[in-house]
């Protein structure tokens, strides 16, 4: 897993490549954690994603918690197709702002 | 018939997408077909070595894998304490952000993707057999 975190005046992003399990989900939650900032949009882009198991999913829910606190919405960008199912199956897609392509794509 | 033997540390879960990667190339699985399967064993794995083990000693996982036409048949056995993921209490996938539990996902997301699970305990053994349809 690879994680680049992009920091702007209204939103921070962070792009996560590779597989989110197990073994990176400590790395991703220590990443996350630091760059949600309630007074910008919090944008994860999951372009590059190739794998994500309920580590994962976990990280994210802790996240979106953390956020909605405040009144926020966590955004989960570019989703491949089988990584939206799991989200589908786990309930997830309810709880964040999911948009099909990165609104900051440069 | 591929067998895998992992020993339960975290880190190799690697080996476990290896393997299946590899089992998935040789018998022309379908990505989406490799990454559920990946998914499943990676959620019971994770979960054995996290929580089965009540001591510091070293530990055996064993994974069988076949594929006869359209099904895979699994089977994982360990030597950690007693578990049926069966008995295990569902998720509630409705709730609002503030109350969705944060544990209990792993074993949901095994269901969903498998056909069939039976689980036994055998001489201090946890055995759980999975099939999966092929699609």
């Amino acid at each position: 897993m690879e994680i680049n975190e992009v920091k702007k005046d209204t939103y921070n992003l962070l792009n996560v490549n590779g597989r989110l399990d197990s073994t990176t989900a400590p790395e991703f939650e220590k990443a996350l954690l630091n760059s949600i900032d309630a007074a910008k949009e919090n944008l994860v882009n999951f372009k590059d994603l190739k794998y994500i198991s309920s580590s994962g999913l976990r990280v994210l829910l802790v996240a979106a918690k953390k956020l909605s606190a405040t009144g926020k919405k966590l955004t989960i960008t570019a989703m491949q197709d089988h990584i939206k199912e799991v989200f589908d199956i786990s309930g997830f897609t309810g709880l964040f702002n999911i948009l099909p392509e990165n609104p900051y794509e440069q | 018939m591929a067998k895998l033997s992992i020993e339960n540390k975290i880190e190799n879960l690697n080996k476990l997408a290896e393997f299946i990667e590899n089992f998935g190339e040789e018998h022309e699985l379908s990505p989406k077909n490799i990454f559920e399967l990946n998914l499943i064993l990676d959620e019971l794995i994770t979960n054995i070595i996290s929580y089965a083990y009540e001591d510091d000693s070293d530990h055996i996982i064993e994974l069988d894998i076949n594929k006869e036409k359209d099904e895979l048949k699994i089977q994982l056995i360990d030597d950690g304490k007693e578990f049926n993921p069966l008995e295990k209490e569902e998720v509630k996938l409705d709730e609002d952000l503030d109350e969705r539990k944060i544990g209990g996902l792993g074993i949901h997301i095994v269901k969903e993707k498998t056909d069939e699970i039976k689980y036994k305990r055998e001489s201090n053994k946890n055995i759980l057999m999975l099939k999966k349809k092929l699609k």
